[in-house]
C-alpha cells in the first residue's frame, strides 16, 4: 500500500514536471492529476481488499454465465 | 500523424495475435476441440476477421478522426462516455491479465524464488517505456523485432518434427465433434477479433485503404503459426495431455535438442517469444492510454502512460490469488470479454448505419 | 538593513557594468575618427592587458603619419615589411594624400592578396585579434586589414585513431583552412558549399558548415543553422562543445553525431547528403545526421572488396552483441539456466567457480571495473613504460587473481573477449555507450537471468527507436524499414548496386552510380 502510494506520488511529480515543461494548460494538469488519483484509488482498493476480494474472480463470475450461454459443451 | 506503414501494421498484428495464442490458448482450445482445433482456428480467424472488417467499415466513414472523439455524435454523449470508460477498463484489465499470465509462467518455470512484484515490475517498466514512446514508435519497434519472433515460433514445431508420433495424424480428420469445434471457434474468434484495435488508431495509419488487407494477412500468418504449433503439440502429447498441461507449448519446446552444443534451448526461445508478449501487453495498455487521452480531449497520451502502467502492475499482482484462478478465468470468461470488447465498434457501426438510414428516409420523405 | 544595502550595491554595480559595456559598445560601434592617435589610444586601452600587441608608428615620405598594429608572433613580418612598409616608406614625397588613400582603399594597390577595408573600431579590434595586421593612416577614417597571419601548424599526417590498410592516409589538422583544402581537393564541384560562422565570445572560433547543395536536404541545412544560431558560449575549443548544444537528445548515452579525423570519410558523408562541421583548432570534424549503422561502418569497408568488407561487417555486429551481452549471458546461465550448456562444459565451469567465494554477478563486476580502470589508465600511462606495465599488469593480475581464487579463469576469458569485442566497434563514442549499457544489463542478468537481459535489451531498443539525429530515426533503415538502404547496413553491397542516394538525402537526384552495363553486353556476346 505504501509502495503503491509512493509510486503514484513519484509518477504524479514526474508528470507535473513534464506538463509544466511542455506548457500545458491548467485543465490538462487537473485532468492528468485527477486521473492519476483515480488510478491510485483503484490500485489501493485492489491491494487493500487482496485476500478478501479478488477482482479477477469477480470479473470471471460476472462473465461466466454469458459465456456458458454461448458454449455448447460443458 | 500518418506514420504507421501497412507493413508495420502487418508485423504488429501478427505478433499481437500469435503471442498469447501459442503461449496460453492451446490448452483451453484443445480442451474443447481436441484434434479438430485446427478447424476451430480457421473458423475463428474468419469470424474474428469479419468483426474486424466491420470495424474497418466504421473507420472508413471518418478516417481522419478518432472513435473516442466522434463516438459521442453517434450514440450520444453519456452513453459514449460510459461505453468507452468500460472499454478503457477492459483494456487495462486485459493488459494486467496477460502480464500476470506471463509473469506466472516465467516465475514458475525459470525464476522460482524471485518475488512476483519484481518480475512484474520489470516487465511493466519495459511496457511503460514502450507505451510512452507512442503508437508510431511502438509499431516501429514491432517491425524491428518481427523476424526474431517469427523465426523463433517457427522453430518450435520444426525442431520437434523428429519426435512426433505420426500415427496420430489420422485423428486430425476423424476426431470430429461439432460442439467442441464450435466452442473452440468461439475461443479463436475472441482471439482473432482483437485486431479490431485498428479502429482506435486509424488516423496514425498511412495508406488506410490497405489496412484491412494487412490485418487479413497478419491473421492468416498468425493462424498458420498457431496451427503449426497445435499440430506439433497434439502429435507429441495427444489431446488429453495437451488439454491438461498448463503450458503445453513449453513442454513441446523442451523436446527441442539442437545438437550437442546446447542442451535445452527453451530459455532462449522463450526470450524471443517474450518480445511478442510484451508487445501484446503494451498494445493493450497503449489502447487504454490513448482512449483516456482522447476521452479527455487531449492530444498527448504521454502523461497518462506511467500511471496506467503502475495501475496495470498493481492489478496484475493483486487481482488473482493463484494460477488456478487465472486458468479458470481463461477458460470460463475471457473469450466473452474479448468478444464484447471487439463488438464495441460494431455497436457504433450499427447505430451510425441506423442513423444514416433514418436520415436518408427523412430526407426522402421531405422531398 | 544590511541585506538591503547589499542588494542596493549589487544593483548599482550591475547598472555601472551594463553602462560601461554600453559605452564601450557605443564607442566600438561608432565610426573610427580620422585621427591616428585617438584610434591608437582606443586600441591601447582595449589591449592594455596584452603585452604582445605591437604598435608601429611611421611616417611616409610625404609626411603622412601611419601606424601598423599587430600581435607579435601571429603575422608574417617579412611579408608586412616587403609588401606594406617598404611600399609606404618608399613613396614619392609629392604624392597627395587623397591619391594615396584612393590607391590604398579603392584600388587596393598594396601587393597583398587578401585585404579588406574596415570602418569601425570594433572591426579593427577583431582584425588584430584574428592575427592580421591593421594599417591606420592620418586623416583617413578607413583602415586596412591585411591578411598576413602565419600559423605554425603540424603537417598532415596519418590518422592516429582511424587507420586503414588500403585507403588514403591523410588526416585533418588543427587549421580550418587546411582542412577545408583537404575537402576541396576531393569535392571539386561548385555544389560544395561552406557557411562560415564564429562561436565563442572570447575565442571567436571559426566554424564551417559544409554540405553539398542539391544533395543535402535544404531543411536539414536550415535546421542545423537554426540550432547553431542559438548557441551562446564564451569559448569553443573543440567540436564536442558544439555537439552537445545541437544534438537531439543530450541525455542519451548514444552519440547522435559522428566524429572523424579523415577527409575521405567527410567527403563520403557529404556525397550521401549529410553535413559536416569543421571547427578551427581541432582536427576532428563532426557529421550529421547519423544512424547506429553508420557508426558501425568503417572507412576500410569501402576500400576493400565488398565480399570481404561484408564479412568483416557481420563479424563487427556479432562482436558488438558480444561486447554488450557476453558477461551478462555468462552470469544468467551460471546462476539461473545452467541446463542450457552441455554437461561437460557445465562441469568445467562449475569446477572453475568452485573456489570463488563471490557470486557470478559480483565477480563479473569486479573484473569489468578492473578492465575499465586498466583501459582508462592506459590512456595516460607514459608511452615508454605503457606497454611493459600493461603486459605485466594484465598477466600478473590476471594469473594471480585466478590462482588466489578471487575470480575464475572463465571470467577472465569472458572479460578479455568482451574487451577485445568492444575495440572492434569503429566509433569510440558508440563503444563507450555500449560499455555503459553493459553494467545495468549485468545487474538485470544477476537478478532475472536471461529474461532480465531480454528486458534490458528491450529498454535500450525502445530508447533507440525513439532517438533521432536531426530528424532521421536512429535505427533507420531497419526500423523504419527502408529497403533500398539495407544494402549498406549488415553487408556492403558493391558500388554498382548502390545506385540511389540514401533516403535522408535530397530527393530527385536521380541515379548515383551506374557503370556495369558493359558486363551485360559482354554476356550477350558470349
Amino acid at each position: 500500500m505504501i509502495a503503491v502510494t509512493i509510486a503514484f506520488v513519484l509518477i504524479a511529480y514526474h508528470e507535473s514536471r513534464y506538463l509544466r515543461s511542455h506548457r500545458r494548460s491548467k485543465r490538462t494538469v487537473r485532468l492528468v492529476l485527477g486521473f492519476l488519483t483515480f488510478l491510485w484509488l483503484l490500485a489501493s482498493t485492489v491491494v487493500l481488499l487482496h485476500g478478501r476480494f479478488s477482482l479477477g474472480v469477480a470479473v470471471t463470475d460476472l462473465f461466466k454465465p454469458l459465456q456458458q450461454l454461448l458454449f455448447i459443451e460443458e | 500523424m500518418k506514420a504507421i506503414t501497412p507493413l508495420q501494421i502487418y508485423m504488429m498484428s501478427t505478433q499481437f495475435l500469435f503471442s498469447t495464442a501459442i503461449g496460453f490458448f492451446i490448452g483451453p482450445l484443445v480442451l474443447k476441440a481436441g484434434f479438430m482445433s485446427w478447424i476451430s482456428v480457421i473458423l475463428g480467424s474468419g469470424i474474428g476477421l469479419a468483426m474486424t472488417y466491420l470495424s474497418f467499415r466504421l473507420m472508413q466513414r471518418r478516417p481522419e478522426e478518432f472513435l473516442a472523439h466522434y463516438g459521442m455524435h453517434i450514440v450520444g454523449r453519456w452513453p459514449h462516455y460510459i461505453i468507452f470508460a468500460c472499454v478503457l477498463l477492459i483494456h487495462l484489465y486485459m493488459a494486467a491479465f496477460v502480464l500476470r499470465e506471463l509473469s506466472d509462467f516465467i516465475i514458475q518455470i525459470y525464476l522460482p524464488g524471485t518475488p512476483e512484484w519484481a518480475v512484474v515490475s520489470l516487465f511493466g517498466l519495459c511496457i511503460a517505456r514502450g507505451v510512452r514512446s507512442g503508437p508510431v514508435h511502438f509499431f516501429r519497434s514491432a517491425q524491428g523485432l518481427f523476424l526474431f519472433s517469427v523465426i523463433s515460433v517457427f522453430t518450435f514445431p520444426l525442431f520437434v518434427s523428429s519426435e512426433v508420433d505420426t500415427e496420430k495424424l489420422i485423428a486430425f480428420v476423424t476426431d470430429f465433434h461439432p460442439g467442441g469445434i464450435w466452442d473452440g471457434t468461439l475461443i479463436s474468434s475472441a482471439l482473432f477479433s482483437e485486431t479490431a484495435f485498428i479502429v482506435y488508431l486509424i488516423p496514425y495509419f498511412r495508406n488506410k485503404e490497405r489496412t484491412f488487407r494487412m490485418v487479413a494477412w497478419s491473421a492468416l500468418t498468425a493462424a498458420f503459426v498457431t496451427i503449426a504449433n497445435i499440430v506439433a503439440t497434439l502429435m507429441l502429447f495427444g489431446s488429453e495431455l495437451t488439454a491438461n498441461l498448463t503450458y503445453p507449448t513449453l513442454e513441446m519446446i523442451r523436446y527441442i535438442w539442437a545438437g550437442s552444443f546446447l542442451e535445452n534451448l527453451d530459455p532462449l526461445l522463450i526470450v524471443f517469444w517474450l518480445f511478442s508478449m510484451l508487445l501484446k501487453i503494451g498494445l493493450f495498455l497503449m489502447m487504454g492510454t490513448l482512449i483516456t487521452a482522447h476521452l479527455f480531449g487531449l492530444k498527448d497520451h504521454k502523461p497518462f502512460s506511467y500511471g496506467m502502467a503502475a495501475a496495470m502492475i498493481v492489478l496484475s499482482i493483486a487481482m488473482f490469488e493463484s494460477t488456478a484462478d487465472i486458468e479458470e478465468s481463461t477458460t470460463q470468461s475471457q473469450s466473452i470479454l474479448l468478444l464484447l470488447k471487439s463488438s464495441v465498434p460494431l455497436l457504433y457501426l450499427l447505430v451510425d448505419s441506423l442513423r444514416a438510414w433514418k436520415g436518408r428516409k427523412l430526407a426522402g420523405q421531405a422531398d | 538593513m544590511a541585506l538591503m544595502n547589499r542588494f542596493r550595491n549589487k544593483l548599482r554595480a550591475n547598472t555601472a557594468l551594463s553602462a560601461s559595456k554600453e559605452r564601450d559598445g557605443e564607442e566600438a560601434k561608432a565610426e573610427a575618427s580620422v585621427d591616428v592617435a585617438s584610434r591608437i589610444a582606443y586600441l591601447r586601452k582595449r589591449f592594455s592587458q596584452s603585452s604582445d600587441v605591437a604598435y608601429h608608428n611611421f611616417v611616409t615620405p610625404s609626411g603622412l603619419a601611419c601606424a601598423l598594429v599587430y600581435i607579435k608572433g601571429m603575422i608574417d613580418l617579412k611579408t608586412v615589411e616587403e609588401k606594406a612598409l617598404s611600399v609606404l616608406t618608399c613613396l614619392d614625397p609629392d604624392t597627395p594624400n587623397e591619391d594615396l588613400f584612393s590607391r590604398l582603399f579603392e584600388r587596393m594597390q598594396l601587393p597583398i592578396a587578401l585585404q579588406s577595408v574596415i570602418h569601425l573600431l570594433k572591426e579593427a579590434e577583431r582584425c588584430v585579434l584574428d592575427g592580421e595586421a591593421l594599417l591606420l593612416l592620418e586623416g583617413e577614417r578607413r583602415m586596412l586589414c591585411l591578411s598576413v597571419s602565419v600559423t605554425k601548424e603540424r603537417s598532415i599526417d596519418e590518422p592516429p585513431n582511424e587507420s586503414v590498410i588500403r585507403g588514403p592516409r591523410e588526416a585533418f589538422v588543427e587549421n580550418i583552412e587546411t582542412n577545408i583544402t583537404l575537402l576541396r581537393r576531393r569535392l571539386r564541384t561548385h555544389r560544395f558549399t561552406l557557411d562560415m560562422m564564429h562561436f565563442g565570445s572570447e575565442t571567436h572560433t571559426s566554424v564551417a558548415l559544409a554540405y553539398l547543395s542539391g544533395v543535402c536536404k535544404p531543411e536539414l541545412v536550415a535546421e542545423a543553422k537554426q540550432r547553431l544560431s542559438n548557441i551562446e558560449i564564451d569559448g569553443v575549443l573543440g567540436a564536442s562543445y558544439l555537439e552537445e548544444f545541437i544534438e537531439d537528445n543530450p541525455y542519451s548515452p548514444f552519440p547522435q553525431m559522428q566524429y572523424t579525423e579523415r577527409p575521405d570519410v567527410v567527403s563520403a558523408a557529404l556525397l550521401e547528403g549529410r553535413f559536416a562541421l569543421l571547427v578551427d583548432g581541432t582536427p576532428i570534424a563532426i557529421l550529421a545526421p547519423v544512424t547506429l549503422f553508420m557508426l558501425m561502418q568503417s572507412a576500410e569497408d569501402y576500400n576493400q572488396r565488398y565480399i570481404a568488407a561484408s564479412w568483416i561487417r557481420i563479424i563487427r555486429f556479432i562482436f558488438m552483441f558480444i561486447s554488450v551481452m557476453l558477461p551478462s549471458i555468462y552470469i544468467a546461465i551460471t546462476t539461473f539456466h545452467p541446463d542450457i550448456i552441455p554437461e561437460r562444459l557445465l562441469m568445467t565451469v562449475s569446477a572453475a567457480r568452485e573456489n570463488v567465494p563471490f557470486p557470478a554477478l559480483l565477480e563479473a563486476f569486479m573484473m569489468e571495473l578492473c578492465f575499465e580502470a586498466l583501459r582508462e589508465a592506459s590512456l595516460r600511462i607514459p608511452k615508454a613504460i605503457g606497454q611493459a606495465v600493461s603486459i605485466i599488469g594484465a598477466l600478473i593480475i590476471g594469473t594471480a587473481a585466478v590462482q588466489a581464487g578471487i575470480v575464475s579463469a572463465a571470467m577472465v576469458i569472458i572479460v578479455s573477449v568482451t574487451g577485445i569485442a568492444s575495440f572492434i566497434i569503429p566509433h569510440y563514442d558508440l563503444g563507450l555507450a555500449l560499455r555503459l549499457m553493459r553494467f545495468p544489463i549485468m545487474v538485470l542478468a544477476g537478478a532475472f537471468g536471461l529474461f532480465g537481459i531480454a528486458c534490458g535489451v528491450i529498454l535500450i531498443y525502445f530508447h533507440l527507436i525513439e532517438l533521432r539525429s536531426f530528424g532521421v530515426p536512429y535505427l533507420e533503415p531497419l526500423a523504419p524499414r527502408q529497403a533500398g538502404d539495407l544494402k549498406d547496413v549488415f553487408v556492403r553491397a558493391p558500388w554498382w548496386v548502390m545506385k540511389k542516394y540514401p533516403s535522408h538525402a535530397a530527393s530527385g537526384n536521380g541515379l548515383r552510380t551506374h557503370g556495369r552495363e558493359w558486363a551485360a553486353l559482354k554476356d550477350e556476346e558470349e
